[in-house]
C-alpha cells in the first residue's frame, strides 16, 4: 500500500543527495584556487573584488627603496592588525631610500631580500595561492605583494581587541588561580604552556567550518594521553561539516558519543587549572577559538561534583564538601518527588508529630502536592530565566517581585501549602551546588515528580532505575561515563571519588582514562621531616 | 572504541564483563527476589539452616554446570547443547532451557506485582507495576550485558548497604528464644525445605550459563560462581535472621516477613518508618534479576534462530512475560504453593539434569574436538 509513495520519496532523497554532490564539487573547484598573477595591479584588482569592496579592507601601494617604477603594496584588514608594528616593521625599512631593493633582480628573489633582510616582523610566511594570500589577510595578517612576483608574503601583524584575562564569572573559587581563558585562541594555548612546561604538551591544529574558518586546537600530553584517543577526536573534528562554528558547545554537539542523551558526555571549564589537571589525568582538550569554554575529553560522570577548591582545600574539607556535593545533587533531583510521594502515598513513613505540622500547614491547599510542587517550580524557573535576561539595573525589581509571589503571596492566599515552598527553594538551592549538571538535574527532576505523583516510591524507583541504565549504556570517547563506579575501579574510587585523598595518595591516574602510563608518583611518598640516620640527598 | 571480532563469540553480544563484576552481578540476582521472600520459611525457626544447606546444595549444582561451561569455553548454554546433542535435538533441549528462563523471568515478576499490590498499593491494578518493572528491564536488556552488569555494581553495593543498616538497627528487636529449638523438623523434612531453598534461588544461577562466555577470563567461572552463591547465601541468611529473631512464631501470619520485621520500629534518632528500604530492594533487586532472565531469554533465542540481532525479540518477549506472569497463578497462594511443591522437581529438571547429562554426554562423545579456525 505503501510501495508507491515510498519509491517516490526515495528518489527524491537520491535527487537531493546528487544535487548536494554537485553543489560541493563546484565548491571545491572554486576554492582550489589560481596562482597569483605577475602583475601587482592585476592582483589588487581581483583581491579588491574577491572581498567585495569591504569597506575596512586597506590597500597601500608604495616604491620601493624610494624607488617610483618598483612598486609594492601591503594589505589588511582595518581594525585586525597592529598599524604602528605595520608602519615601524613593513613600511619603513621598505620605502626608506637606503634599501637598496631595486639592485635586486625582479621577482621572488627580490621578495626573499625582503623576507629575510628587511623585514622586522617574528613570524612570516611565503604563498603564492591567491585564496591562501585571502585567508591569511582575513585572519588578522598583512600581505606584502610586489610588482613582477607570483609570490607574497604573510606577515603577522595581530592587533585586534580583546579582553584581558581575569577569573571567569561561571567558575569562581575561593583559593586557588584567579585567571581564565579569553576569547582569543593564542592567549588561551599560552595560559596552557605556562601551566604546564612539560615538552609532551602537543597542541594540534585544525580548522572547522566553511565558512567561519574558525581554528580549533587539540591539547593532550602525549605520552599520557591515548593515542587512540587523540585519532579519534581529530577524526570527528574533520567530520564536522556545517557553516559556522561559533562556540565550543557547537563543536561539542556535533562529535559527542550521544547526540540525543541530555547527558553531557563532554566536560568544559574555563580555567586553565582545571584543563592543566586534566590533561595530567590523560584526557584531551579541545580549544576552539572565538569562545573562552575549553571542552575536555574523556568526560566522566563524577566530574561534574569536582571542584577546583576540592585541591585546594585540605583534605579533610575537601573530602567533606564533596559528599555535601553529591548530597545536594540527591536533593535536587530528588526532594520535590519526595514529598510528593510522601504526601500522597505514604504518610505512615513520616514521624507522627511532622505529619500534623504538614497536614495543618497545607490544610485548604486545593490542589494535590504533585501539581502545587510542578507549579511553583516552572513559576520560579520562569523568575529566574527572567534574573538572567533582564538588565542589571532592573534586576532587583525581578527579584524582589519573585520572593513576594513566591514566598509570601501564594502562601497567604492558600494556593500553596508552605512547606512546598521550602521544598522548591532547597531544591533549586541545591541544583546551583553542582553547576554543569544543572540542565540534566532539571529533566531529571521534572520526570521522576510526575512518576512519583502517580506511583509514588515505586515512580522514583523505576525513574531512578531507567536514569541508570541509560547512564551505563553512555560512553564518552570511549570510556564508560559512570567509569569508577561502574566498572568499578577501586583505586580511583578511593583516590578521586569516595575521598579526596591528600596529593601524595594519589599514585596513580585514572585506570578508565590513561590505563597505559598510570604512574602519577612513587608509591607512598609520605611528607615528613626526615628520619634520624637519613640524610637529605636519600629521601 | 570496542575491540572487535572475537572469533568463537557471538556476535549478539559484544561486551566483556570480568570475574568480580560477575560475582556481584549473581549477588544481586539471587537476593533478587528473596529480599522480601526469603527462601525455606517452610522450616520455621530453622529457616537459616535450610538456607545454609540449601546453599550448599546450589553451590553443588553450580560444581556441575560451571563444569560444563569450562568444558566449552566461549559458548553459551544453547550452543553448548547443540554441540553436544547434534543440531536437531539440541535446538530442542534449548528452546525448553530458554522457557525456563522465561517462565522463571514471568515468576520474577509475579512475585513483584504480588508484593506491590498486597503491601505497599494496594488499589493500584498489577498491570502497572508489571509495564513498568517490564520496560525498565527491556531497556536494560537492549543496551545488552555490559550495561546490566555496569547496574549491578551501582545497585548491589546499595542494597547491601540498606541491608546491613536494617539488620543492626533491629538488632535491638532479637528475641534470641526465637531461634530455639533448633532442629525441631524432621531431618528429612528440613532437607526437603532447604531443597526448595536451593532451587529457589540458589540454583538458579544455572541461566549464568548463557553469560559465562562473556567473562573476560572464561576459567574463572567456577570459583566466581560459588563466591556470589556464597555471598548470596550470607546476604540472604541476614535477611531470615531478622525475620526469625524479631517476629518469631508470630512471623507464619505474615506473607512477607521480611517486610514485616521492618515495619515493626522506628529508625534510630530520626523517629520515623523506614519499610520503604525493604521496596527499593526488592524492586532494585528485582529488576536486576529480571533483566538476567529477561536478557538470558532473548539472546537464547536469538542464538536458536541465528538472528543477527536481538532487537526485534526484546519487546513481544516482555508483553509474553508479562502476560504469562498474570495467567500463571490465580492468587499469591498458589505462587507460594508452586513454590514449596511443583517446583522442587521442576527447577532440579534444568538446574541439574540437563547439564549433569549434557556433561555426561559431551565426557562419552569426547567433546568438544578441536575445531579449526579458532
Amino acid at each position: 500500500m505503501f510501495r508507491k509513495p515510498r519509491k517516490r520519496l526515495l528518489w527524491r532523497m537520491k535527487r537531493e543527495i546528487a544535487k548536494v554532490k554537485m553543489e560541493f564539487a563546484k565548491e571545491e573547484f572554486i576554492t582550489k584556487g589560481k596562482d597569483l598573477a605577475l602583475n601587482l595591479t592585476a592582483n589588487l584588482d581581483s583581491i579588491q573584488s574577491e572581498l567585495n569592496n569591504s569597506s575596512d579592507l586597506i590597500i597601500r601601494r608604495f616604491g620601493l627603496g624610494g624607488s617610483r617604477q618598483d612598486q609594492g603594496a601591503v594589505v589588511f584588514i582595518d581594525g585586525l592588525v597592529d598599524k604602528k608594528e605595520v608602519e615601524w616593521s613593513i613600511l619603513r625599512p621598505l620605502m626608506l631610500k637606503e634599501a637598496p631593493i631595486s639592485d635586486k633582480p625582479e621577482g621572488e628573489d627580490r621578495l626573499e631580500y625582503i623576507e629575510l633582510s628587511l623585514i622586522t616582523v617574528g613570524e612570516i610566511s611565503r604563498e603564492h595561492q591567491f585564496n591562501r594570500i585571502i585567508a591569511a589577510v582575513l585572519s588578522g595578517k598583512t600581505a606584502l605583494l610586489i610588482d613582477g612576483s607570483g609570490e607574497a608574503l604573510a606577515i603577522a601583524t595581530p592587533g585586534w581587541e580583546k579582553r584581558s584575562v581575569n577569573q571567569p564569572d561561571s567558575e569562581v573559587i575561593v583559593k586557588g588561580p584567579r585567571e581564565g581563558f579569553i576569547e582569543t585562541l593564542r592567549t588561551n594555548t599560552a595560559l596552557l604552556r605556562r601551566k604546564l612546561g612539560d615538552p609532551g604538551l602537543t597542541l594540534e591544529a585544525l580548522q572547522v567550518g566553511t565558512r567561519t574558518k574558525t581554528e580549533v586546537c587539540i591539547a593532550y600530553l602525549k605520552d599520557i594521553a591515548d593515542p587512540k584517543l587523540i585519532k579519534e577526536i581529530k577524526q570527528r573534528i574533520n567530520r564536522i561539516n556545517t557553516d559556522g562554528i561559533l562556540s565550543a558547545e557547537t563543536v561539542e554537539e556535533l562529535i559527542e558519543d550521544a547526540p540525543l542523551s541530555f547527558f553531557a558526555t563532554m566536560g568544559y571549564t574555563e580555567r586553565p587549572d582545571v584543563v592543566s589537571a586534566k590533561l595530567l589525568e590523560g584526557r584531551a582538550a579541545i580549544f576552539v577559538d572565538g569562545t573562552p569554554v575549553v571542552l575536555t575529553a574523556p568526560f566522566l560522570f563524577i566530574e561534574n561534583f569536582q571542584s577546583p577548591d576540592d585541591y585546594t582545600y585540605k583534605t579533610y574539607y575537601g573530602s567533606m564538601i564533596r559528599w555535601f556535593r553529591y548530597t545536594a545533587f540527591g536533593i535536587s533531583i530528588l526532594l520535590p518527588a519526595i514529598y510528593v510521594a510522601l504526601t500522597a502515598f505514604h504518610q505512615e513513613l513520616l514521624p507522627t508529630q511532622l505529619l500534623i505540622t504538614m497536614a495543618a500547614a497545607t490544610e485548604g491547599v486545593p490542589f494535590p502536592g504533585v501539581v502545587e510542587v510542578l507549579g511553583l517550580g516552572v513559576i520560579f524557573e520562569i523568575i529566574r530565566e527572567a534574573g538572567i535576561r533582564i538588565p542589571r539595573p532592573i534586576g532587583q525589581t525581578v527579584s524582589i517581585v519573585g520572593a513576594l509571589v513566591i514566598g509570601e503571596a501564594t502562601v497567604t492566599a492558600g494556593l500553596v501549602g508552605a512547606p512546598v515552598v521550602i521544598v522548591v527553594a532547597l531544591t533549586a538551592i541545591s541544583s546551583f551546588v553542582t553547576p554543569s549538571i544543572v540542565q540534566e538535574s532539571k529533566i531529571i527532576r521534572l520526570g521522576i515528580t510526575i512518576l512519583a505523583g502517580f506511583l509514588g516510591a515505586f515512580g522514583i524507583t523505576i525513574g531512578l532505575l531507567a536514569i541508570l541504565i541509560h547512564l551505563a549504556s553512555l560512553r564518552s570517547f570511549g570510556v564508560p561515563l559512570l567509569s569508577p563506579m561502574a566498572p568499578m575501579h577501586l583505586r580511583s574510587l578511593t583516590q578521586d571519588v569516595l575521598i579526596r585523598a591528600p596529593w601524595w595518595m594519589m599514585f596513580t591516574r585514572p585506570k578508565a582514562i590513561a590505563d597505559q602510563n598510570r604512574t602519577r608518583q612513587k608509591f607512598y611518598s609520605r611528607p615528613g621531616p626526615p628520619e634520624e640516620g637519613e640524610s637529605e640527598e636519600n629521601r | 572504541m570496542r575491540l572487535g571480532g572475537w572469533c568463537c563469540l557471538s556476535y549478539l553480544e559484544q561486551g566483556k564483563i570480568s570475574g568480580s563484576q560477575l560475582v556481584i552481578l549473581m549477588v544481586g540476582f539471587l537476593l533478587g527476589s528473596s529480599v522480601v521472600i526469603f527462601p525455606g520459611q517452610a522450616a520455621r525457626q530453622d529457616a537459616w539452616i535450610a538456607i545454609i544447606i540449601g546453599a550448599v546444595e546450589g553451590g553443588i549444582f553450580a560444581l556441575i554446570f560451571t563444569t560444563l561451561a569450562r568444558r566449552f569455553p566461549g559458548k553459551t548454554m544453547v550452543e553448548i547443547l547443540e554441540t553436544v546433542f547434534s543440531p536437531y535435538l539440541g535446538k530442542l533441549i534449548a528452546v525448553i532451557f530458554v522457557w525456563y528462563a522465561f517462565h522463571d523471568g514471568s515468576f520474577v515478576i509475579r512475585n513483584f506485582t504480588d508484593f506491590f499490590t498486597t503491601t505497599v498499593m494496594i488499589e493500584t491494578p498489577n498491570i502497572v507495576f508489571a509495564v513498568l518493572l517490564t520496560i525498565v528491564a527491556a531497556l536494560a536488556v537492549g543496551n545488552g550485558l555490559e550495561v546490566i552488569t555496569r547496574c549491578s555494581l551501582v545497585l548491589v553495593p546499595l542494597t547491601v548497604l540498606f541491608l546491613l543498616v536494617t539488620f543492626l538497627a533491629q538488632l535491638s528487636q532479637v528475641e534470641w528464644t526465637n531461634f530455639l529449638p533448633v532442629f525441631e523438623i524432621p531431618v528429612w523434612q528440613l532437607l526437603k525445605i532447604s531443597h526448595s531453598a536451593a532451587v529457589f534461588p540458589f540454583g538458579e544461577t544455572v541461566f549464568f550459563l548463557m553469560v559465562f562466555p562473556f567473562l573476560n577470563r572464561t576459567k574463572e567461572c567456577r570459583r566466581k560462581t560459588v563466591i556470589g552463591v556464597l555471598l548470596g547465601a550470607l546476604l540472604i541468611n541476614i535477611i531470615a535472621w531478622g525475620g526469625i529473631g524479631v517476629l518469631g512464631p508470630t512471623r507464619a501470619l505474615f506473607t512477607y516477613p521480611a517486610y514485616e520485621v521492618v515495619k515493626m520500629f522506628n529508625l534510630p534518632f530520626i523517629n520515623t518508618r523506614f519499610e520503604i528500604i525493604v521496596v527499593i530492594n526488592f524492586l532494585t533487586m528485582g529488576f536486576l534479576k529480571l533483566a538476567v532472565l529477561y536478557y538470558v531469554t532473548v539472546l537464547g533465542l536469538g542464538q536458536i534462530f541465528h538472528l543477527r540481532s536481538l532487537r526485534p525479540l526484546i519487546i513481544p518477549i516482555g508483553i509474553l512475560m508479562i502476560i504469562l506472569s498474570i495467567i500463571n497463578f490465580s492468587g499469591i497462594t498458589e505462587n507460594f504453593e508452586f513454590n514449596t511443591t511443583s517446583n522442587l522437581i521442576y527447577s532440579t529438571f534444568f538446574q541439574l539434569v540437563i547439564p549433569l547429562i549434557t556433561l555426561i554426554v559431551a565426557m562419552f562423545r569426547r567433546l568438544p574436538r578441536r575445531e579449526r579456525g579458532c
